[in-house]
């Protein structure tokens, strides 16, 4: 009996041994969803460390997460288990969308960090009281001082990956897995392709649209298919079709009737009758409903706000006037707003020639809201004053003032605009503005070094910029990189440093 | 005193060595506990799937057929099957080794026919042991699932606390009632009132004895409950919960050794 035994249980030991010993991996949906499942989890334990602590190593995790979300999508077993029609096959169908949408997220926030310092800034958001200064068109302009870097391959890789997420059959299945990030990547993309204004190979807007557009007749009635209208309004407004904006903004108002959201919803349809569409009245008349309904949340506030903005755009001063002060002394006013409401009133005393008065507004809301839009700008919009005074010394004063503000919220690294280099490109602004690009130059130099070595190597980076692109000054240029790649070697934004020196010195030898 | 505890445990599983037959049965135990652990560590093997499957998802829920809720869950998964297996098998695997150990402590030929005494033990043996093994394996997990519907991390831990030392207590007032069994004793309810009653008059001893046989196994429960949570870490799970099986084996011995020299000389001690 014992001889018989011997060998069945030799064979029964070596069956269990076997997956163990050699890692023997048996071709069933299910083996294939565990072991996709394994590779899943390690890609996202590796962007969790990212989320949690986003240093110069997590950078590292990161790139990690989307090799390993590559391999993934590069391995050809995990796609031919994935047509069957079992749950396993359904789930493993998931998991590749999964994968795919976080690689694609990736490759987003990539490419998105390093157009922070390639591009100049782009002030995201309705800021309509900002559009009078002139500041977003000066900075969109100013692509000839930014424009030389090449980050078209991290830009592409990023569409390219979208719109595969776009064209997967399985995108019903990613109603969980749609997030803000994925949601925001092809109006990032377009708002991307209108600043830089040139062609590429295939319209982002376009893809935009249609990725939206998918999104809505999947999830019809879900939650992420009110994101993507709502995603989709901004795209229409972007693209200057304003009435298709409203269409999609009336279906999502009759959808949150009851909702907090409305407020918001109605104060950008207002926003876009008055400005998009010059119907001024209704624009009016749907403010002050949002106004009265949804009075001390953020919404009200910005309704209120827009109201006074039309109202001193028809010439109402005192109207215009009166609620901005309501607004600035409403301690519920949500501080963006109120130190809007002080901006526009430093607007209003420019442009009424009363100068004193526009300039004690503007140190006032520097002193009273330091940490918002309005105050990060206040100080360009000095030294314009100053400028159109033609006055030598309230020009140097204003700079004085710019550098003062700027260098320290630069230093202190204050979080509060949505890119920490947006800051740099206003502080060089008001120099380039002033006609004084050397003076920003030297400046970003004798004080980045002593920054945060991110913030400090896009100091000296652009430093470089000005003197390359703007002074024609080689030798400064190539300086001003080499001294950025000694100064900070660690920084994430040395590749791109070091790139653009080998362009510069053609060979590299220089280096 | 663990490496004490360790010693002692060592020597008596040494003199274990010299008893026929004694090694076999438990390690026969451990065979069949390490394949119900590959079972369903690789409950996706196309050969298990069709069954493993439905039952851990049954048993455990949904997570225990996908990854990282398998390996999360894998330690309690085999802490299940090894309180079934501990309490199904106990009586022959661990009644055939006992016996052995008592015959060759007293030095007595017994009259009877081994085969018959192990059936005669049957009865009062197997609900005997199923209550050590209850206090053993099924204390600790009841705990461990109890504390996992609790909010409160620190009630959870009380809780932990509580059910280790009540176990250890349990364990040791149950101990010596197989060995009561297979001595001859041959009703249930007087072998468990002799186990408690030994266990308060050598009570330090008692201790000493369970606490030994719970370090020879609770490193590798440990670590495999630290290392569920790496990353690449269900390798590392599986082969301490290996180990785990393994040095159980070598506690089983100790424990039946020990307790069994314990009684005898202490019956020895009082006829002499």
């Amino acid at each position: 009996m014992f001889s018989t035994l011997r060998p069945l249980s030799r064979l029964a030991v070596a069956w269990m041994i076997c997956p163990a010993l050699f890692g023997c991996r048996a071709d069933t949906d299910v083996a294939v969803r565990y072991e996709l499942e394994k590779e899943v989890w390690k890609a996202k334990r590796l962007e969790t460390r990212v989320a949690e602590d986003p240093l110069v190593e997590d950078r590292r995790a990161l790139r990690a997460a989307a090799s390993l979300y590559e391999t993934v999508l590069g391995t050809e077993r995990f796609h031919e288990f994935a047509g069957g029609t079992s749950d396993a096959s359904r789930d493993i169908r998931e998991l590749l969308l999964g994968c795919r949408i976080a690689l694609t997220e990736i490759y987003y926030l990539e490419f998105k960090d390093m157009a922070g310092v390639t591009y100049p800034a782009t002030i995201s958001g309705r800021h309509d009281w900002l559009v009078e200064t002139g500041l977003g068109l000066r900075l969109e302009q100013s692509r000839a001082l930014y424009g030389t870097l090449d980050v078209d391959s991290l830009e592409v890789r990023c569409a390219d990956a979208l719109q595969r997420v776009g064209h997967d059959p399985s995108l019903m299945l990613a109603e969980e897995m749609i997030g803000d990030t994925l949601l925001a990547i092809p109006i990032h993309l377009a708002r991307v392709q209108h600043v830089r204004g040139d062609a590429r190979p295939y319209d982002y807007a376009r893809a935009a649209e249609a990725f939206y557009s998918r999104i809505i007749d999947i999830h019809r009635g879900a939650r992420i298919a009110d994101e993507a209208r709502r995603r989709r309004v901004d795209l229409y407004t972007l693209e200057r079709r304003f009435a298709d904006a409203i269409t999609d903004l009336d279906s999502l108002l009759a959808a949150e009737s009851a909702s907090s959201n409305r407020g918001e919803l109605l104060l950008y349809k207002g926003q876009i009758l008055a400005h998009g569409l010059d119907r001024e009245v209704a624009a009016s008349e749907l403010l002050e409903a949002a106004a009265a309904e949804f009075l001390g949340t953020h919404a009200g506030a910005g309704a209120v706000l827009e109201l006074s903005f039309l109202a001193l755009r028809r010439g109402q001063r005192e109207t215009g006037a009166r609620l901005l002060r309501d607004l600035e002394l409403n301690p519920a006013t949500p501080r963006e707003t109120a130190a809007a409401a002080i901006f526009l009133r430093a607007l209003d005393a420019q442009r009424s020639g009363d100068r004193a008065e526009a300039a004690y507004l503007l140190g006032r809301l520097r002193r009273l809201e330091p940490y918002t839009l309005a105050a990060a700008v206040s100080p360009w919009l000095t030294v314009r004053h100053a400028l159109e005074s033609g006055d030598a010394a309230a020009i140097d004063a204003a700079l004085e003032e710019a550098n003062e503000y700027y260098l320290d919220a630069i230093a202190r690294h204050v979080g509060y605009l949505e890119h920490p280099f947006v800051l740099q490109d206003f502080f060089i602004e008001a120099y380039l503005i002033a006609g004084r690009p050397r003076d920003a130059a030297e400046l970003l130099e004798s004080q980045g070094v002593n920054w945060r070595v991110d913030i400090g190597c896009v100091a000296l980076y652009k430093s470089a910029l000005i003197y390359l692109n703007l002074l024609n000054d080689r030798t400064n240029g190539i300086r001003l990189l080499q001294k950025c790649l000694a100064t900070f070697p660690n920084s994430r934004y040395h590749s791109v440093v070091r790139a653009h020196l080998l362009r510069v010195t053609e060979h590299g030898d220089e280096l | 005193m663990v490496i004490e505890s360790y010693q002692r445990g060592w020597a008596s599983v040494r003199s274990a060595a010299r008893f026929r037959n004694v090694w076999l049965p438990v390690v026969l135990l451990a065979a069949v506990k390490a394949a119900v652990l590959f079972a369903v560590y690789y409950f996706w093997h196309p050969s298990l799937h069709g069954f493993m499957g439905p039952a851990l998802q049954s048993l455990f829920g949904e997570s225990a057929v996908h990854y990282p809720g398998h390996i999360l869950l894998l330690d309690r998964m085999y802490a299940a099957a090894d309180l079934a297996l501990t309490a199904a098998l106990g009586f022959p695997l661990i009644a055939w080794p006992l016996l052995r150990i008592s015959d060759a402590l007293r030095g007595e030929r017994a009259s009877r026919p081994f085969a018959a005494r192990l059936l005669r033990l049957a009865p009062s043996f197997v609900l005997a042991w199923a209550l050590y093994a209850g206090a053993w394996k099924g204390v600790p997990l009841a705990a461990q699932a109890l504390a996992a519907n609790l909010s409160s991390p620190r009630i959870a831990t009380l809780l932990g606390l509580a059910a280790f030392a009540g176990g250890l207590v349990l364990r040791g007032m149950l101990l010596y009632a197989p060995v009561y069994l297979a001595l001859g004793s041959s009703r249930l309810l007087s072998a468990l009132a002799a186990s408690r009653r030994d266990a308060a008059t050598w009570a330090w001893l008692t201790a000493m004895m369970v606490v030994t046989a719970w370090l020879f196994e609770a490193p590798f429960g440990y670590a495999a409950s630290w290392l569920r949570g790496m990353p690449d870490g269900s390798g590392a799970v599986l082969a301490a919960l290996l180990a785990k099986c393994a040095f159980e084996v070598i506690a089983v011995v100790y424990v039946l050794v020990s307790a069994t020299k314990t009684v005898v000389s202490n019956r020895e001690g009082a006829a002499s």
